[in-house]
């Protein structure tokens, strides 16, 4: 009954090296302290540049919001840094539109082009 | 190769074996075996069929339930000897936690010197005895401990009870309802209901702050707090006004505010208040804040990234009151359009928190924004009996599973008696 949270990450090269985390599952209160602790470890280990992949969400909470403020504000306050979301599943977009923080995440729908904005 | 001297001296100095005597230990060394584990190594897993005992010679092992930590051993600390002396499963897991030695003492060899040596078996018995004293102590503490957390969190409880409106406005022609089902002792949903008499208007206010638990539970009680004061500065002039009733006409309109301005101020002000002085926290809320002209059924509203509030009138669902703006608490510069509706005789206004949708049945499944539009559009009648159906089919729906979420509704409903009044 408890959900569970898949988390692959990948490398990738565009203008700057770029960590892709690829996430399965179900980012909510119970998962999102998972996504928190492999971005402080990667951010521990020198990634400044963090993507995360929400296509293989099939649910995503308010808790998912949370998590990536914390990612991203760890990001900027290590001095230079970003964190970007790629590819939101449809239950995940309509979390990001009602939460209405479209305007404040930079939010791309393909991988090259999300890797090359960094 | 240790000598036997060193292994004796690792046994007698042990929680375990120290009355014993001394042919005892040196028995028991001849059968000791060293063991090294590396940091993180495991040495056995809660469940496992064991039949030995371990001495911590060197280092730390952490003794544990999956992530729960139980406790740690450190140099002359036992663990296992349950295994060691009865057919029992492990009890926990062991785990070293950084670089350790132990000594391994089978079961056969246990046995072995205790036949050879019925002396022993009292230092065992002795043993065995103090280990039980130890636990009972430790139960008895921690049962102690759970009974103040446990009166501390009913005093939490009962303390952010008295942040929901323990009484609501009553306005002729209106019937108002909220209710919270907390998935916990405490929770991080709230709403409210507050006249402000100045502008002849009812706040009503439903919130969800993100996370559960206590943590969501202060902010809570800081969201609540900070809307509802913020909306009462315009009270200020009209409790002014009761106190110089020589005031004017003109000085006491003077600064009565506008009620969109009333919305905008509130959630600006509490958004910004958290943004900045609890950035840190990253905690933040998704809000609806209404004003109700209980004269003409207007209600103008924000929607800060709020589950859209549903209208709902004879045919069914009428009209959705969709997000005019982000959740509060997080983006400093965030800014919230003011929207309005019209409540006719007859309508309802109905809005939740995502505990509704999102609540669980033991299948993992989500009651769903379908599953409750679709009671919505098929139930009629007062208020309070529309509520009732749907918390009802909420609980019907989950079942045995965990309440997993805090679970908030709110109903404001325009009496269509009004109409042959």
């Amino acid at each position: 009954m408890s959900s569970t949270l898949h988390i692959a990450v990948g490398q990738e090269t565009g203008n700057v090296p770029v960590s892709v985390l690829y996430l399965k599952g179900s980012l909510d209160a119970n998962t999102s302290g998972e996504l928190e602790s492999k971005a402080n470890e990667l951010i521990g280990n020198g990634s400044t540049n963090l993507l995360i992949d929400l296509n293989g969400l099939d649910y995503m909470g308010s808790a998912g919001l949370r998590a990536f403020n914390a990612i991203s504000h760890k990001l900027k306050d290590n001095g230079s840094g970003e964190m970007k979301l790629l590819n939101p599943s449809e239950p995940v977009s309509k979390v990001i539109k009602t939460l209405g923080f479209t305007d404040y995440f930079d939010i791309h729908d393909d991988l090259d082009s999300a890797v090359n904005s960094f | 190769m240790q000598s036997l001297d060193e292994k004796v001296k690792y046994l007698r100095n042990s929680t375990f074996l120290h009355a014993a005597p001394a042919a005892m230990l040196n028995s028991l060394a001849l059968h000791a075996d060293k063991v090294q584990l590396k940091a993180g190594e495991m040495v056995f897993t809660k469940g496992d069929k064991g039949k030995c005992m371990y001495i911590v010679a060197d280092g730390c092992v952490i003794v544990h339930d999956n992530d729960v930590v139980l406790k740690h051993l450190y140099k002359g600390d036992v663990f296992g000897e349950i295994g060691a002396f009865a057919p029992e499963l492990r009890t926990a897991s062991i785990t070293a936690e950084v670089d350790s030695v132990l000594y391994k003492l089978e079961q056969d060899s246990l046995y072995e010197t205790l036949a050879q040596q019925p002396e022993a078996a009292r230092s065992i018995i002795q043993a065995l005895c103090e280990k039980e004293r130890d636990i009972v102590r430790d139960s008895t503490e921690s049962a102690i401990k759970v009974r103040v957390l446990e009166r501390d969190m009913e005093i939490a409880r009962q303390i952010q009870q008295s942040f929901l409106p323990d009484a609501l406005p009553e306005v002729n022609g209106w019937k108002m309802l909220g209710q919270l089902k907390p998935a916990r002792e405490v929770a991080g949903d709230f709403y409210d209901f507050f006249p402000l008499t100045a502008q002849k208007r009812i706040g009503i206010v439903i919130g969800d702050v993100c996370d559960k638990g206590i943590g969501a539970a202060l902010f809570m009680t800081l969201f609540r707090s900070l809307i509802r004061a913020s909306s009462l500065t315009g009270e200020f002039q009209h409790w002014q006004n009761q106190v110089n009733v020589s005031n004017t006409l003109q000085d006491r309109n003077a600064i009565l505010i506008e009620p969109t301005k009333i919305l905008q101020h509130s959630l600006t002000l509490t958004n910004r208040y958290i943004a900045t002085t609890h950035a840190k926290s990253n905690m933040f809320a998704s809000v609806f804040f209404a004003l109700l002209n209980p004269e003409n059924g207007e209600l103008i509203y924000i929607n800060a990234g709020h589950e859209p509030p549903v209208i709902l009138n004879l045919n069914g669902i009428h009209r959705q009151l969709e997000p005019t703006g982000p959740v509060i608490g997080l983006f400093n510069e965030a800014t919230h359009t003011v929207n309005s509706a019209q409540l006719e005789p007859g309508d309802m206004l109905f809005a939740y928190t995502d505990g509704v949708t999102e609540a669980k049945n033991l299948s993992n499944e989500l009651f769903s924004e379908e599953r409750l539009y679709s009671l919505l559009e098929t139930t009629q009648g007062p208020a309070d009996v529309i509520v009732e159906k749907i918390l009802c089919a909420v609980s019907d729906f989950t079942g045995k599973a965990n309440q997993f979420d805090d679970i908030t509704v709110v109903a404001l409903q325009r009496q269509a008696s009004e109409i042959s009044a």
